[in-house]
């Protein structure tokens, strides 16, 4: 049985980002980019590579804490700085580069939770990378139907705008939807998620 | 999962079973591990999709900020790394000025070419003759050749007098090659109808008369987008661009 975790004072970090708060949306870029970015360089990366790392990180966060309620229960340095390495390392594998020599956490005192909160994190964020490659991969067709559908619009109106009867859309955005899900389902294992 | 479960998650997560149709999903719900799975990976992919095509705007806020910051980021090293000659800096520098003042300045009157610019969407209707001549069109369109898009575009509106894709792209690709009445034609048209593209064709309206500096006709055109339009928080930037 898990026992319920308090949320860490830094739990703070998470809600300026939640709130655009650029105050202190600045003071992390200041106070947590350079160990990424000195990481990043002593492996086999650019400054522009840590600054893309350091905000797909960010990113993440936020869609975590805003849309699934991310609560953060260990320090912020070390949560972020996990992500941002595992992120990299994956870049790496990707491009068939150079792996780590330098770790980012060698000196940090790192616990349990923050592996396991770090980890989740970034596998929700593959996840969706995973979501987006794969309807970039649909046929036009499909794509097309499937964002209409996720508009807003009342869906009466979008088949309209799409010249199509509402009973066609809707038998044609699930068929679009089952295919999605079965590319996405082939694909897990091969992006290292389950 | 066949397609007709497919088809029941889908009505189920757009809110569309009802009545005796809904209980039963529900109880299948409650016996099919394999359904409530399916029902929790579309459910997540569908929210996944829809934040990540339709940001709203505290997410296009909260990305600006991210920009903004970048550099703190990557520009250090690249002082660092090499040393970029003075003369380089200060031809940067006088073009970003540049660029900022004809952006930002008030007296600058290019502020059409600022707004113009948009991307035909690939076409949604799906006749097996009209596939062609529209994804031809969009071809066109996004290459900026507008005069040959028209012919393709009316060519559709032939077949069908009610596309509103077709006369909404027409009616920018008319404006693009400064043919404003029949451009405000098309986009009236679209404008009075009740298509996707209604308050997109009000901002194109709008963009019609900038074109000619008429600044008047623009602000009433602009001032039709309601709050809850997509483009209402671009109609009001242009506004107090005007």
């Amino acid at each position: 049985m898990s026992i319920p975790k308090h949320k860490h004072e830094d739990q703070r970090y998470l809600d300026a980002l939640v709130n655009n708060d650029t105050r202190v949306i600045g003071e992390i870029y200041h106070r947590f980019s350079q160990r990424v970015r000195h990481f990043v360089q002593q492996n086999n990366g650019s400054a522009d590579d840590a600054a893309d790392i350091f905000q797909e990180a960010l990113v993440d966060i936020y869609n975590q804490a805003r849309f699934k309620g991310l609560e953060l229960t260990c320090p912020f340095e070390p949560f972020l700085l996990l992500i941002c390495k595992r992120k990299w390392l994956n870049e790496l594998k990707k491009n068939n580069r150079r792996g780590v020599t330098i770790d980012i956490d060698e000196q940090s005192n790192i616990g349990e939770d923050t592996f396991f909160l770090a980890e989740q994190l970034w596998a929700d964020g593959e996840k969706t990378k995973l979501f987006k490659a794969m309807f970039a991969q649909m046929g036009e067709r499909c794509q097309e139907i499937i964002r209409w559908s996720l508009s807003n619009k009342p869906q009466e109106e979008v088949a309209a705008a799409l010249g199509v009867t509402y009973g066609y859309l809707r038998k044609k955005k699930s068929e679009c939807m089952a295919g999605l899900i079965a590319s996405i389902n082939t694909n897990l294992s091969k992006w290292g998620l389950k | 999962m066949n397609a007709f479960d497919h088809e029941q998650i889908d009505r189920y997560l757009s809110g569309d079973l009802n009545g005796e149709e809904l209980r039963d999903f529900e109880q299948r719900l409650l016996e099919d591990a394999n359904l409530r799975k399916a029902l929790g990976t579309q459910r997540e992919l569908q929210d996944t999709l829809h934040r990540e095509l339709f940001p709203d705007q505290r997410q296009q806020a909260f990305m600006q900020t991210l920009a903004s910051h970048r550099g703190s980021v990557a520009d250090q090293t690249q002082k660092r790394r090499e040393q970029i000659p003075r003369y380089v800096i200060a031809a940067t520098a006088m073009a970003a000025m540049i660029a900022g003042l004809l952006f930002f300045s008030p007296w600058q009157k290019d502020l059409y070419h600022q707004y113009s610019s948009v991307e035909m969407v690939s076409p949604a209707e799906r006749g097996e003759h009209n596939e062609g001549r529209l994804l031809k069109a969009v071809e066109l369109f996004n290459d900026k050749e507008f005069a040959s898009a028209i012919p393709l575009l009316g060519e559709a509106l032939t077949g069908d007098s009610t596309n509103a894709y077709a006369r909404y792209y027409r009616g920018i690709a008319l404006m693009e090659t400064s043919q404003l009445p029949e451009a405000r034609t098309d986009l009236q048209k679209v404008f009075d109808g009740n298509s996707l593209f209604k308050y997109d064709a009000a901002f194109y309206m709008a963009l019609t008369y900038l074109k000619e500096d008429d600044f008047n006709n623009s602000r009433v055109w602009l001032q039709k987008i309601p709050e809850d339009a997509a483009n209402y928080e671009k109609a009001q930037k242009l506004l107090n661009d005007l």
